[in-house]
């Protein structure tokens, strides 16, 4: 892969169901250590998109390519021995483990991989994202927030280069939305190519630089934050309001 | 007393070998959420497997169990890749009518070539160990406690297996979301064969231990089939753990309800009817089981 590649792109990505267009030729590029948020009103595409390119839905079209490999056709456990990790919009852990055990069966699903270091990594996420005192804690016991986080966790464990987190501010209490908002920034800094998902603008604005807009299955806009958000189509698909 | 313990020692013994049969039906509904209708074929197989190992290959019988037990476990693999893993593609539409017309079609298709390829004869291995256990008043075969300890081996290696290994842990992942497993890099698709292979090598394993003490015949799975289903519903569904206790249960109330029965006669008539019994007062205490979804996991 030629140095100024990026790292990750999409082209023509499209998604329907029945006669419904999802997605339509969607295409973007990721380089690496960027943080993005991806917004856009209810039933624009985005969780579709985050769907295809972690490998959870096939596209109809379009190609996926992680460092100069097309994944299209590939399946979700693929994309994350890539290094492509993600969170949903409702966690989903295992909810009969425990917090340490639900962090500790990414990092053993390698089949090199040891039981020692995999605790002590584990440990280690769980120190960064303040939940220790809850190792030992069934997950269905956790709050929604500390769902949140132990699902962002879990996808910490796979060391990935790319983390998607879908809706991580959504039904969260605000003293722990900003504590995923330091969350996710300590991990961009420390080199992590990160995509969010919201509707919390606030929140998207006080974490990412550059703010890709889809509406109707189409990307509308794609640029820096602060002027995406002021783009006079941006605000018409959010509030369905002219503005002049 | 010693007439209870008798009747509690063989219970424990026909319990054990239950709940082996249930923990492999249990293993495979779990992970691949499909009810195997062909588990009692599976364990039918095992039976004839040890048998011939023993007889035809001139080996010792534990070797027959462990070779049955490899046998179906290669089976399984091969019977999970071609006819059930069509079913997770878009080739089939209707996944759970799917699931269950190839298991119940294995089942007829076993028996049926059991008894073409096996005859309809009972055959019999020779037992692990001849003679009779006496302790006090406790009487038991040999063969009996041999299997009854091989049981356990197994029991305990695959509550071992499940909590203690990455790849029990993966199982268990997927059995809880497999969507949430493949995200983590499992591949739900390679556990269901795991799971289906070790679901087959455990009901063949069940049959292997149970020859020597029953007669072997080709419809000899029909009624330990029936039995584990009664024992993963008692057992809670899904729960491994709850299905070996479901299974012992089982094996005691059905040996101390039959020995205590006032009618002699028609004391071994009832044998099933105490399993029904059991099993409707059990959900009427306990609709989700004796260890219900919500309470426990895979293992």
């Amino acid at each position: 892969m030629p140095a100024d590649a990026p790292f990750f792109s999409v082209e023509g990505l499209a998604k329907h169901f029945g006669g419904v267009h999802a997605v339509q030729g969607l295409s973007f590029t990721l380089s690496r250590g960027e943080i993005v948020g991806l917004i856009g009103p209810n039933g624009s595409g985005k969780t579709t998109t985050i769907n295809m390119v972690t490998g959870a839905l096939k596209p109809d079209e379009g190609a996926i390519v992680v460092e100069g490999a097309d994944m299209a056709r590939s399946p979700a456990h693929l994309y994350a021995r890539r290094g492509v990790a993600r969170t949903f919009q409702v966690p989903r852990l295992f909810r009969r483990m425990t917090v340490l055990e639900n962090l500790m069966v990414p990092a053993l699903s390698d089949a090199t991989a040891r039981h020692g270091p995999a605790e002590e990594r584990a440990r280690e996420v769980l120190g960064f994202l303040r939940l220790d005192h809850l190792a030992d804690d069934y997950a269905r016991s956790l709050s929604g927030g500390q769902q949140k986080l132990l699902e962002l966790g879990r996808a910490l464990m796979l060391k990935p280069r790319l983390l998607l987190l879908d809706e991580p501010f959504a039904g969260v209490h605000p003293r722990l939305l900003e504590q995923i908002a330091e969350h996710i920034r300590t991990l961009n800094r420390d080199g992590h190519t990160i995509v969010l998902v919201d509707h919390n603008l606030e929140a998207i604005q006080s974490v990412v630089q550059r703010v890709m807009v889809m509406a109707r299955g189409r990307k509308i806009a794609d640029g820096a934050a602060a002027e995406v958000l002021q783009d006079p189509e941006v605000v018409r698909a959010y509030t369905g309001t002219r503005v002049h | 007393m010693s007439y209870f313990l008798l009747l509690a020692v063989n219970g424990l013994v026909i319990g054990l070998i239950y709940a082996l049969t249930a923990a492999g039906l249990t293993l495979v509904f779990s992970v691949l959420k499909v009810v195997n209708f062909g588990h009692g074929a599976l364990y039918m197989l095992g039976g004839y497997a040890s048998y011939y190992i023993i007889t035809a290959l001139h080996m010792p019988p534990l070797v027959g169990v462990a070779g049955a037990m490899v046998a179906l476990f290669v089976f399984g693999v091969i019977f999970e890749r071609l006819v059930i893993a069509p079913m997770y593609t878009d080739k089939v539409e209707r996944k759970d009518e799917y699931a269950i017309i190839v298991t119940f079609g294995l089942t007829i298709l076993l028996t049926n070539l059991g008894l073409v390829v096996f005859g309809p004869f009972a055959k019999s291995p020779p037992p692990f160990m001849s003679g009779v256990l006496i302790l006090g008043p406790l009487i038991l075969p040999y063969d009996r406690l041999i299997a009854a300890v091989l049981a356990i081996v197994l029991l305990v290696g695959l509550t071992l297996f499940l909590k203690r290994t990455a790849l029990g842990q993966a199982l268990d992942a997927v059995s809880q979301s497999r969507e949430s497993a493949a995200v983590i890099g499992i591949d739900p698709r390679r556990m269901y064969t795991v799971a289906f292979g070790l679901g087959s090598a455990l009901a063949g394993g069940a049959g292997a231990l149970i020859a020597p003490i029953f007669a072997l015949s080709p419809s000899m799975g029909d009624l330990p089939a029936v039995q584990a289903f009664i024992i993963i519903v008692l057992g809670g569904m899904g729960s491994v753990g709850g299905s070996i206790a479901g299974g012992i249960l089982l094996g005691l109330v059905q040996s101390l309800g039959v020995g205590y029965l006032p009618d002699p006669n028609r004391a071994l008539a009832y044998t099933q009817a105490f399993g029904a019994l059991l099993l409707v007062v059990t959900l009427l205490v306990r609709p989700t089981g004796l260890f219900g979804r919500s309470h426990l996991r895979l293992e």
